[in-house]
């Protein structure tokens, strides 16, 4: 019975392609978008930090670093999320609009992988670059500069893609705090509609969209920067 | 060709002239004094003694794991020694038995020499995300603090010089590995260094590739450059080296000009080293 029941469903996109819905799909995306760009941004900021204290091997920074990186990678980002939004106001006070929360806990889970591609990226030069850098005479800094941090760029670009990827699909956890974005505008909608299957589905192709030319372009990168 | 020019005639120039006149003035260019170095439990330089003159040209030869790129590479700082001392133009650069603080100070004190001692390395090691004319410019700019301008005219000089012309804004990737090295190489000469040192610089180029890069260090060799060259080029070391110093295990276990050492060699290792290199 219950397969009949599914199988005869009756689809009404009607409830997908709609004045209201557009609307607000929009504003969902411009939220989505704005989430993703911030924590792109501080979390690469914040990544390069990371990784630069993990490879300077100084004793308590390296450490720190560690530390945070390995907290970040290996708890769910729903659990950051709530944590930062619900306990760091109850510890110290501070209190964040959903959407700055979402940014900062967006930001510091990126961060996390932004740091692992980043050392990872500097790690994969070859000692000679040092060697010859500082056979040269290149003090230390312009060895960075000018050296490593070019390359390693270089070398960690395509994961960055992956990045962004993931950033996107974890920006629809910010719904639970009540985020405007694409995911909490569908599920707003789902409630006043009645339509959850269309709408669900609209998502889902929405964020395949999206995320799906920088999947591309991450493989494309990968083919570009191997060559030299 | 000619080297004569990489002792041009700028201001910068005839400033490391006497600079070096007074830093070299009358000693050794290069001194080795019973240096020891381990990795580890594994000893790969047991008491080395070296004295190498102004516009000398020594050819190391010896069996893999003998401690020749390790000497080369604690002259280039790149490794610090465990005991003896090594110095430059009479300077000491490393002391194996000075404290954290002496050491320091030597740092310090020797920074200058640093860009004394220029290196080629096997593998090129080519900055890739650079052309070749940037990779030549980077040190001048970096460490001789020349001009942007002036640092490129030097550096498409440098690379013209050695055949270089047309390539100069090819990254190394798009080169051969000869026209690499040779970068390599004009990248080192451009800081005007006072000994040169080359660590198996064709081992890693096709057979047809190594000739263009010998005869650059032959005309090297010519100009005056004190080098000392890590090699399995028996015919180069015929040719150029002024002595020929064997290593094994650590040690110089003979040394001598090529034609005695290479077709007389005395000791029974230097004899199996030998004919092993003439068999292959
Ligand atoms: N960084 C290092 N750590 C540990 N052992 C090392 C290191 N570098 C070199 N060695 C060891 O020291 C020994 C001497 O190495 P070295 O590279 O100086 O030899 P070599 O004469 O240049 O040999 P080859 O002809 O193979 O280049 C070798 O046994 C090598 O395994
Ligand atoms: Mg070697």
């Amino acid at each position: 019975m219950t397969i009949l029941a599914s199988a005869a469903y009756h689809w009404d996109w009607g409830a997908v392609f709609n004045h209201n819905v557009e609307k607000l799909g929009l504003i969902g995306l411009k939220y989505s978008l704005l989430v993703c760009a911030l924590s792109f941004v501080f979390g690469s900021a914040l990544g390069l930090l990371v990784a630069g204290l993990r490879l300077s091997h100084k004793p308590p920074f390296a450490q720190i670093a560690y530390i945070y990186t390995d907290f970040f990678r290996t708890t769910p980002v729903l659990v950051q999320l709530i944590w930062v939004f619900y306990v760091l106001p109850v510890l110290f006070g501070w209190t964040f609009s959903p959407v700055t929360s979402g940014v900062i806990a967006l930001s510091m889970n990126a961060g996390a992988f932004f740091a692992e591609v980043f050392r990872g990226g500097i790690e994969a030069i070859p000692q000679g670059q040092w060697d010859a850098s500082k056979v040269l005479g290149y003090r230390r800094r312009s060895t960075i500069t000018w050296v490593i941090l070019p390359q390693g760029m270089r070398n960690a670009l395509p994961a960055t893609a992956n990045i962004f990827i993931s950033l996107l699909k974890d920006s629809s956890l910010l719904s639970v705090i009540a985020v405007p974005e694409l995911t909490y505008q569908v599920q707003t909608q789902a409630a006043v509609t009645f339509r959850p299957l269309e709408l669900y589905t609209a998502l889902a192709v929405a964020y395949f969209v999206l995320t799906y030319p920088l999947s591309l372009t991450s493989s494309w990168l990968e083919r570009r920067f191997r060559i030299r | 060709m000619t080297f004569e020019s990489h002792l041009g005639d700028s201001d910068a120039t005839r400033i490391d002239e006497v600079e070096r006149a007074r830093v070299f003035g009358g000693a050794k260019a290069i001194e080795f004094v019973d240096v020891h170095k381990a990795f580890g439990k594994k000893i790969v330089l047991d008491g080395v003694d070296l004295a190498v003159s102004e516009g000398e040209v020594l050819v190391l030869i010896g069996p893999s794991g003998s401690g020749k790129s390790t000497l080369l590479r604690c002259i280039a700082r790149l490794l610090p020694i465990d005991s003896g001392e090594i110095r430059i133009g009479g300077q000491v650069i490393q002391d194996g038995a000075a404290g954290w603080r002496r050491r320091r100070d030597i740092t310090r004190s020797s920074g200058m020499l640093r860009k004394e001692v220029g290196m080629v390395f096997q593998n090129f090691n080519l900055f890739p995300h650079k052309t070749a004319c940037e990779n030549v410019a980077m040190g001048l700019r970096l460490v001789r603090q020349l001009p942007k301008d002036e640092a490129y005219k030097n550096a498409v000089e440098g690379l013209t010089r050695i055949g270089l012309g047309e390539h100069l804004d090819q990254y190394p990737g798009q080169l051969s590995g000869g026209q690499q090295q040779r970068v390599a190489i004009a990248r080192a000469l451009a800081l005007r260094p006072h000994v040169m040192l080359f660590d198996e610089v064709t081992s890693a180029l096709d057979p047809e590739l190594v000739g263009e890069v010998l005869n650059v260090m032959r005309e090297l060799a010519q100009s005056g450059m004190t080098m000392l060259v890590v090699t399995h080029e028996m015919g180069f070391a015929r040719d150029v080296a002024d002595r020929v110093i064997m290593m094994d295990g650590g040690m110089i276990v003979e040394e001598g000009s090529p034609t005695s050492l290479l077709t007389h060699p005395v000791h029974a290792r230097t004899q199996q080293f030998l004919q092993r290199v003439v068999d292959r």
